[in-house]
């Protein structure tokens, strides 16, 4: 897969499916104005409320296997939640629900910036906050191979836009 | 044959996707034929294969951003149709008034931004003038009560599926989230002003429709079948028994959910992307059949609320049932609005709508399922075959644009026919075909899956280079 950026020129990437009301006015608003429109950075986690409590899980879960705790996160539940991955700024509606974030506003500036590689950093994280082994952990991602690519492809070497995203 | 003329009308304006629409003349300049093309492809069947059944409603919600919910519930029903899943009371409860947020969301989209300009204004004004802006500039009160409309039904999207775009917390087994009855007495009473708002939209609508009558009674008015959900002869969006009935009101069949891929058919034309769905018993062409609000009308034959029922009959003392012409969509969608609100207020009031048990465990399974709800433009049904391993090996959508596509053909070829004669293209002519095409309000972004061995995909760049052909 690859980004629409080395194709064609991009002015700027606004994020998400669907990009949040504000962020539109926001955007319109800074390039009306001839400024450059605010840029979110951080991740999703930020906007969470859910408490990231380190846990023993056996295995991952699927979205619909067992009831979400409300105020734990959910990747230490074991489910496989992208909101470590996902760029912030849409409030996080979908982890608050209960239902996994599943990046659809695209990676954010620490994986575009430091860590490049998706699929390694998200098996650290899971790894960390569930208590399986990485081994494990990757195993059971890499039969799901949509996970990663729903929303992000996973080489970020091959995007040239970074700056652009919002 | 030589075509002496034709008439392209590229892109067909304030629909939802890419289409075009071409008229042909003959010699004589009379229409010869006339074709209404989906132009764009996206694919969504073959990329999904391999998918999990657990992220599937998530993604499959993507296909349209008008009616994400629609297509979420009647994934999440197709998956339970697989694992043999009956939800709770509370949870159908939840899903209908999801289904409610998105038919007034959508319908106020349709009728106020969409059909009015061609109402409000006459068929010879400047078409840079005719649009929603314009109305806004001359009433602003009719702009403000338009969005007023829209909020109500992103909130109740908002406020039970927890997004307003791409609901998240409909799953299979029911609801991830309970209703509180803080947000239910809120909604409560946000509805008492949506229910005057959908009021008067209905009488503007009755009074403008009734002076662009006369002209659009004969322009296409096709006699084809007509099919929707019902429940016991009532109006019903989430779940009930498809009826389909003939051109003259007799009915054909009556069949379940789980059963619509063998009384429904599809069939390819090389010219454009959208497949056409037709009954199968009847076979093509003489099984063509049409769904959404006048479908709706015609197969009910009462509406469980006050107001919508009382129309509903009017309706069909005005217009006679099963009424044809293709114009009546746009009356009838008004009449699907105010059921919408009124069903809304009618579940909101009810107390037991709060109860927690939103939710069961569901065992996934492999299997065939069937899907099928009431979307905003007629019947809906996804099917899934699961693997053991629960992913999907294959699917089948059938979208309410694919169904009423070749109704749109027919009827578009039908108003041109009625529209020119003798090559006199009168001021106004290409809008009133548009408004044909727009009546049914195609969605023509659901519609295109078609994938024929020719297709080729070109990459051009902004300054209209090409880049690559894929």
């Amino acid at each position: 897969m690859y980004p629409l950026c080395n194709f064609v020129d991009v002015d700027y990437y606004v994020p998400g499916c669907p990009p949040m009301p504000l962020l539109i006015v926001h955007t319109i608003k800074s390039i009306a104005s001839g400024k450059n429109p605010p840029r979110h950075q951080s991740v999703v986690c930020t906007e969470c409320h859910r408490k990231i409590v380190p846990a023993k899980v056996e295995r991952l879960y699927g979205i619909y296997e067992k009831e979400a705790n409300r105020e734990l996160c959910l990747v230490s539940q074991g489910f496989v939640c992208l909101g470590s991955l996902t760029r912030e700024g849409c409030g996080a509606p979908c982890p608050r629900s209960g239902f996994t974030c599943f990046g659809c506003r695209g990676p954010a500036d620490s994986l575009l910036y430091r860590t490049r590689d998706l699929s390694a950093f998200l098996i650290k994280v899971i790894s960390t906050r569930t208590g399986i082994p990485q081994e494990k952990v990757k195993e059971e991602l890499y039969q799901n191979p949509f996970i990663f690519h729903t929303f992000i492809f996973s080489k970020f070497e091959r995007f040239k836009a970074r700056e652009r995203v919002i | 044959m030589s075509a002496s003329k034709e008439i392209t009308i590229s892109p067909t304006t304030r629909i939802e996707g890419h289409g075009k629409v071409t008229i042909t003349l003959d010699d004589e300049g009379n229409v010869a034929d006339a074709y209404f093309y989906a132009t764009e492809i996206r694919g969504f069947d073959y990329f999904l294969r391999g998918m999990e059944a657990d992220r599937l409603p998530f993604i499959i919600s993507r296909i349209c951003g008008v009616c994400s919910t629609a297509h979420v519930v009647a994934s999440v029903k197709a998956i339970e149709g697989i694992c043999e899943t009956q939800i709770t009371e509370t949870a159908k409860k939840l899903r209908e008034l999801l289904l409610m947020g998105q038919i007034i969301n959508n319908h106020s989209l349709v009728f106020f931004f969409l059909t009015l300009p061609d109402f409000w204004f006459q068929q010879e004004e400047n078409p840079s003038k005719r649009n929603v802006f314009q109305i806004m500039r001359e009433r602003p009160d009719v702009g403000r009560k338009a969005i007023a409309l829209r909020v109500f039904g992103a909130r109740i999207l908002g406020t039970i599926g927890k997004r307003e775009v791409h609901v998240v917390s409909v799953i299979p087994g029911g609801l991830i989230n309970p209703l509180t009855e803080r947000e239910r007495q809120e909604l409560l009473k946000q509805s008492d002003s949506t229910l005057e708002i959908t009021k008067e939209a209905l009488e503007l609508g009755k009074d403008l429709f009734d002076k662009n009558w006369e002209d659009f009674k004969k322009a296409g008015d096709y006699r084809t079948h007509y099919m929707a959900l019902e429940n016991a002869d009532t109006m019903e969006f989430y779940e009930g028994k498809i009826k389909a009935i003939g051109p003259n009101g007799e009915t054909l069949s009556k069949f379940s959910p789980q059963s619509y891929m063998d009384y429904i058919e599809e069939k390819k034309y090389p010219w454009t992307y959208a497949k056409f769905a037709y009954l199968k018993t009847m076979g093509w062409p003489k099984g063509i059949v049409q769904v959404g609000p006048t479908a709706r009308m015609n197969v009910n034959g009462k509406a469980s609320t006050e107001i919508a029922g009382s129309e509903l009959k009017k309706f069909k003392r005005k217009f006679g049932s099963p009424a044809h012409a293709t114009l009546l969509f746009d009356y009838a969608r008004l009449i699907d609005l105010t059921y919408a609100c009124e069903r809304t207020r009618q579940l909101l009031e009810d107390e037991t709508l709060t109860k927690t048990d939103t939710r069961i465990k569901v065992k996934p399974r492999s299997g065939r399922g069937v899907g099928v709800v009431e979307a905003p433009r007629g019947t809906l049904a996804h099917e899934y075959v699961l693997t053991s391993e629960g992913k999907l090996e294959s699917m089948k959508l059938i979208i309410p644009t694919q169904v009423n596509n070749a109704a749109i053909n027919l009827n578009v070829k039908d108003a041109a026919a009625e529209f020119i004669q003798k090559g006199d293209v009168k001021p106004g002519l290409l809008n009133k075909i548009e408004m044909v095409v727009r009546a049914y309000d195609p969605c023509i972004k659901c519609a295109t899956r078609q994938a024929n061995q020719t297709l080729t995909v070109e990459l051009r760049d902004r300054k209209n280079r090409l880049l690559r052909v894929l």
